[in-house]
């Protein structure tokens, strides 16, 4: 398997193995330890930063999943893209300041990553459709209310 | 063709068309049919009247708007922008007059390229991040 292959299906087990099935060990392998996981509304600095947000997140979305194919990701030696669809059977605790609402979600979204000469991820840079995500939740007032 | 020529096609529609908005060269660079994909908005923008509206939207808001194409990979027939756009909220933007604040809209671009042209295009920008900035 050469670099581009492996980057590939280490974008697919981020997905797959540490978002939809929460399984730490797997940032661990695949991660830097100074990993940057950059959102809309947050910077996250390192890995274990990273682990709680996806345990955080795992328990506030029910069944959270985020698919995503070898044709939705593109991938050079030291970076890679992909475009995923994230869903969760339901919203069952604060998220971002808006109360349980009891509602499935589903959303698209991409990540941009940054692999060290190792291949390991160093960055991934998201960009999600919140405000779809608020509306779906009942949120969307609080951007325009807070 | 090569990975250098998609991503080349990629940027001259970028400033072509979403920097100096000259449409007359939309047909230079996208197939018949292209269309965006933008997860925010329910239907997608078909065409080059669409794009145009929408451009002529933002740019009317933003009017010293600055986007500009911070990093790119590309595989395959796929090209990934990482765009960056800097602006004044100088008129009204999603409900929102203008306050004069400055704003970054940060954005995530899939296109796909065929024999040299833009058939379709994955758009995610941060709409609520720039919301937020003007409030």
């Amino acid at each position: 398997m050469d670099r581009i292959e492996e980057n590939t299906e280490h974008i697919q087990r981020f997905f797959d193995e540490i978002w939809s099935a929460g399984n730490m060990e797997t940032v661990d392998e695949l991660c830097d330890p100074q990993f940057q996981f950059i959102l809309a509304f947050a910077h996250l600095d390192g890995r274990e930063a990273f682990k709680n947000l996806v345990r955080n997140n795992r328990r506030i979305f029910e069944n959270l999943t985020y698919k995503t194919t070898p044709d939705d990701i593109v991938t050079t030696d030291l970076k890679g893209a992909a475009f995923w669809n994230m869903s969760t059977t339901k919203h069952s605790d604060t998220w971002r300041n808006v109360p349980a609402s009891n509602n499935p979600v589903a959303i698209k979204g991409m990540t941009f990553f940054r692999f060290n000469e190792d291949g390991k991820f160093t960055e991934a840079r998201v960009q999600n459709d919140v405000i779809s995500m608020m509306k779906q939740i009942n949120g969307i007032k609080m951007l325009y209310d807070s | 063709m090569s990975l250098e020529a998609n991503k080349a096609v990629v940027r001259a529609y970028v400033d072509a068309i979403l920097v100096k908005r000259d449409f007359s060269k939309f047909p230079d660079y996208t197939a018949p049919g292209f269309y965006i994909d933008r997860s925010a908005v329910p239907e997608a923008i078909v065409g080059e009247n669409a794009l145009h509206s929408q451009m002529d939207m933002l740019y009317g808001a933003f009017p010293d708007l600055d986007l500009k194409v911070v990093d790119m990979v590309a595989e395959g027939d796929k090209v990934v922008v990482r765009f960056e756009a800097p602006g004044t909220h100088q008129h009204p933007f999603a409900g929102i007059e203008g306050t004069g604040r400055r704003a970054t809209w940060k954005g995530l671009v899939m296109y796909h390229v065929v024999d040299g042209k833009l058939t379709e295009a994955w758009a995610n920008w941060d709409d609520w991040g720039l919301i937020n900035q003007l409030k």
